[in-house]
């Protein structure tokens, strides 16, 4: 061989290759390269808290700093998966906190977090820095207070879509007042008021925040104090979007808005007034992202608001934007003025203004018949959270992929949240017996039946209620609660004897 | 090569070191460049010779990092135009020069130009398979079929960002 290469050169360019598929390759090109690789490597994603350990995760990869894991599967979000079923990241906490001293960063999705894990985060982590809660729960505002109070280099602290118990809007106050490296804030999730003056003297110490996103309890004529404070923001949640029609909030409001030179998104807009819409006119020439699923807004209100956005690249709405009080032709307009207006939209998503209710407000025929081709062509990705899945809404489908014959548009998402839940007319009803003969076939599957209905243990013809099936070098998982029924040889033994 | 004349009075006239790459050429440079070489430096600390011969660098390659270390020690030049050279210097270099240059660094000690190279090199990994990989290193594969396959199994099972993206 020419050359052979040092450790320290290999492990320059590995820190450069930033993706785990590149990550993987490289540690298996050879035995030594394995053993570079894993004592450099910072960043760890795990899918699924369940398909490995915390102690493979920490004999294989020594010196991690920033780690994201997801927990409960997708179908959580559609309420499908019972309180109780695990996903809880304390094991994983408390096996990190012994080996990884200088982790900084945690990103959770989909699992139950404690107080107990949130104090020992706080405590264990010198220079912690990143924490994103994602449509986690098990955790209150005390436990964001230890947060607040502990983590003196707090970067990034994001609960999105978390369920979070409100004990005391007081726990913001616990930011040491030398804390001022906040680049963001998401607490659009949180329930009850946050002390207010807390909220504006940290935001007036944190000179790079970035994105602040506030909930719905914080009343439209704060926002201007807070806005004044951060005139450098690019993200901004606001809270509720409505109070009386008087014309100082709105010039308020308006000079506030106008400060704001970087402003790229926006979300929020809790009971939006609409007469305090133009307000903020004056910030979206520049917006790339809006997000207004939270939003009831109707039709002519969002075209106004959107033909303003020329720069759009990003729509979230709720679908009573094409609500039923609207015509049939209002429906189309909205859409239409979309087209018209946003040459640069990439992707639309339209979430159900009632998720659980009757009736949808409005059918996927209709709504996709609205989606003309030829208005953005940068249009990559369009979700559409539907509740019925019928033919005729298939149809619309084939007949949207074929408007864009060439491929540049592709339905690249399309949930069914439902499917899972009733084997109507899929023809697809797995019983105990086939589930028991899968998981004995292949060990490596962990086969879990979610079944809350009555006991006795039902036979094995018996067709099963949920089905959740993933793979897993962790073994069988040992944490979850009576009503999963785990599919492998033994666990089968033991529970079907 | 020549270097360009210092503004102000000349208190010590300016020193110049011949550096030999392995297949012996000879390079002059000037010493404010050779120091920014940390290796070169502490040799040049230790000895008067001013004739310093490296046994595992090629002309080629040396030619190369002596015209990066000019460029750098020149003070006429701002930093921005100094970053755009660095980017020029790695553009459009084969795979197989950047190897020899990053472990030239390694060798003289220039760190900077050491993660630029090893940044090049990364991007051309970026969506290579394994085999490119060990092609591109000449490096025999060691692991038994059994142990890649383990291996393989696991990464792509525990850590692999690629298919829960928006999940």
């Amino acid at each position: 061989m020419a050359y052979s290469f040092p450790e320290e050169v290999l492990e320059h360019v590995f820190l450069f290759l930033s993706s785990d598929k590149d990550r993987n390759a490289v540690s298996l090109v050879c035995k030594s390269w394995y053993e570079i690789e894993r004592w450099c490597r910072r960043r760890i994603f795990v899918g699924n808290c369940y398909a490995v350990s915390p102690e493979i995760m920490i004999r294989r990869f020594p010196e991690v700093r920033a780690v994201e894991m997801k927990g409960k599967p997708h179908f959580a979000d559609f309420n499908l998966v019972p309180e109780g079923w695990g996903a809880y990241v304390h094991p994983w906490i408390r096996a990190m906190s012994v080996a990884y001293p200088l982790l900084e960063e945690i990103k959770l999705k989909r699992m139950v977090v404690t107080d107990e894990s949130l104090e020992l985060i706080a405590r264990s982590f010198k220079n912690f820095k990143v924490l994103v809660l994602s449509s986690c729960e098990g955790f209150t505002t005390d436990g964001l207070a230890s947060i607040a109070a502990n983590c003196r280099n707090l970067r990034e602290l994001d609960l999105r879509e978390s369920e979070v118990e409100d004990l005391s809007g007081h726990w913001l106050s616990h930011f040491p007042d030398n804390c001022t490296s906040l680049v963001s804030l998401n607490m659009s999730c949180l329930g009850s008021e946050v002390s207010f003056s807390a909220l504006e003297r940290l935001v007036a110490r944190s000179p790079n925040l970035r994105t602040l996103r506030l909930n719905r309890a914080v009343p439209l004529d704060k926002l201007p104090n807070l806005l004044h404070r951060a005139p450098q923001l690019v993200e901004l949640g606001t809270g509720a979007y409505t109070a009386e029609i008087r014309s100082d909030i709105f010039s308020n409001l308006t000079e506030a808005f106008s400060a704001c030179k970087h402003l790229k998104a926006l979300s929020g807009f809790w009971d939006v007034v609409p007469a305090y819409l133009p307000a903020m006119y004056s910030v979206c020439s520049g917006i790339t992202s809006l997000n207004l699923s939270y939003a009831a807004i109707q039709s002519p209100d969002l075209v106004k608001l959107v033909s303003q956005c020329r720069q759009l690249q990003r729509l979230w709405v709720c679908d009573s934007v094409c609500c039923l009080s609207c015509s049939r032709l209002h429906r189309r307009h909205g859409l239409e003025a979309l087209a018209a207006s946003c040459k640069d939209l990439q992707e639309l998503r339209v979430f159900p203004s009632d998720p659980f209710g009757g009736e949808p407000n409005v059918s996927l025929t209709e709504q996709g018949s609205s989606l003309y081709p030829e208005g953005c062509p940068k249009l990559q990705s369009v979700l559409y959270f539907c509740r019925q899945m019928s033919n005729a809404a298939l149809v619309t489908i084939a007949k949207i992929g074929e408007f864009y014959p060439l491929s540049d548009y592709a339905l690249s998402s399309l949930e069914l949240p439902i499917i899972t839940l009733e084997p109507l007319d899929t023809g697809f009803e797995p019983s105990y017996g086939a589930c028991k003969l899968l998981g004995h076939k292949m060990p490596r599957l962990n086969v879990e039946v979610i079944d809350e209905r009555a006991r006795p243990i039902p036979g094995e013809s018996c067709p099963v209620e949920k089905l959740y099936i993933y793979r897993t070098v962790g073994g069988r998982r040992v944490d979850m609660p009576g009503f999963v029924w785990t599919m492998d040889e033994s666990a089968a033994a033991l529970r079907f004897s | 090569m020549v270097t360009t004349d210092e503004k102000g009075p000349l208190t010590a006239k300016k020193k110049s070191v011949i550096i030999r790459s392995c297949d012996g050429d000879e390079f002059l440079v000037s010493e404010s460049a050779a120091v920014l070489s940390t290796s070169l430096k502490k040799i040049l600390e230790e000895k008067e010779d001013r004739l310093i011969h490296l046994s595992d660098i090629d002309n080629k390659t040396l030619a190369m990092v002596i015209a990066y270390l000019s460029t750098h020690a020149d003070d006429g030049l701002s930093d921005d135009l100094k970053r755009s050279f660095d980017q020029e210097f790695v553009s459009g270099k084969e795979f197989d020069v950047l190897k020899y240059l990053v472990l030239a660094t390694d060798t003289l000690q220039v760190t900077c130009l050491c993660y630029t190279v090893a940044k090049k090199m990364a991007d051309i990994m970026k969506n290579k398979l394994v085999e490119w990989v060990r092609r591109e290193f000449d490096i025999q594969n060691d692991y038994t079929p059994e142990a890649e396959a383990e291996i393989r199994r696991l990464d792509a099972w525990a850590w692999d960002d690629r298919q829960l993206e928006d999940d």
